[in-house]
């Protein structure tokens, strides 16, 4: 949620009441930015925590060139991205990947409702994303999810635009194998656990 | 692939791509092949329609734990008032610093200014004295 420019303005001028207001108008959006980068709940509090520190400190330099929400998510991305590389140096390379990955299950029966189904395939979908590799996750949140360009997340990362490209094209494929090709294949039993080994 | 026919493997390795480079050369050829094979154009769609769930991805929030509000407000917003009472409390006392520096310093350049007069003046009273 974009915070009215009144508040930015007083985050500015450090007033307190201000920062609570911004924190209460954005901490669900930075912590589903978190959430989907980090892949579990505790790191994504922990990286929420980490982006309204810096957010604090830095609020002086946001301009208003882009929109707030924009600098919000490159901050919570940033932070994002600095927590898995403390967890793991190794974790966002793309060469470790989860052995399960391919494990999300398809859905038990098949819903009339298309909106229920797609609703449905959502919630298939963050559970696919969040069991990508580290390194394909990040690229396909922040370029298909977050729209930021392939540029800045290179930046970001640590790696040119083309092979942030690579991943991004490579973790669609894998998205796409997730959610569609099970379906094709035998769908499991309901109440498999989602994440399960066989 | 310039000129000859695409197979379903090729198209299906640059499919990813495809959606965001409708104007690449490679995509008449992709479209073509698309046209003629139902397998592929059921790929395609399934593409098409991964990259519209994750666009509306962004718009649905993940319910954060209860207790992460609380900490928030606790942490943020509290060391904010330490900032600004930091930042209030240093503002006069360097205003006040600021201004005693000040003073020094003039002082300090007047009494070498004083000094400077009194020592270029002294040999010419000795020698209008011989």
């Amino acid at each position: 949620m974009e915070p009215p420019a009144s508040v930015i303005e007083a985050c500015k001028r450090a007033e307190p009441q201000a920062f609570e207001q911004l924190v209460r108008l954005t901490y669900r959006d930075v912590y589903s930015l978190a959430l989907r980068l980090v892949g579990n709940p505790e790191d994504a509090a922990e990286v929420s925590q980490e982006t309204y520190m810096k957010v604090l400190k830095s609020i002086k330099t946001f301009r208003g060139d882009s929109k707030f929400s924009t600098w919000l998510y490159r901050v919570t991305s940033n932070a994002a991205i600095s927590s898995l590389r403390r967890q793991a140096p190794r974790r966002l390379d793309v060469a470790l990947e989860p052995d399960d990955w391919h494990r999300i299950p398809a859905p038990a029966s098949a819903d009339p409702a298309v909106s229920v189904e797609r609703r449905h395939l959502r919630k298939r979908l963050e559970a696919a994303v969040a069991s990508l590799p580290p390194g394909y996750r990040t690229v396909v949140v922040m370029k298909d999810v977050y729209d930021q360009s392939l540029q800045e997340i290179g930046k970001q990362l640590g790696i040119t635009e083309g092979a942030a490209k690579v991943r991004l094209f490579r973790a669609r494929q894998r998205l796409r194998e997730m959610l569609y090709e099970e379906d094709e294949a035998a769908p499991p039993k309901a109440g498999k656990a989602h994440h399960g080994r066989p | 692939m310039d000129g000859r026919k695409v197979d379903c493997r090729e198209v299906r390795e640059y499919l990813p791509a495809y959606l965001e480079q409708p104007q690449d050369l490679v995509s008449g050829q992709v479209s073509r092949h698309l046209k003629g094979c139902a397998d592929c154009r059921v790929r395609a769609g399934q593409f098409r329609d991964l990259c519209v769930l994750l666009s509306e991805l962004s718009g649905t929030v993940i319910e954060p734990p209860s207790a992460l509000l609380a900490t928030l407000l606790q942490k943020v917003p509290g060391r904010a008032a330490r900032r600004a009472q930091l930042h209030r409390l240093t503002k006069p006392a360097l205003g006040a610093g600021g201004a005693l520096l000040a003073a020094g310093v003039a002082g300090a350049l007047f009494a070498r200014g004083r000094n400077r007069r009194t020592s270029v003046h002294r040999p010419r009273r000795v020698l209008a004295r011989a």
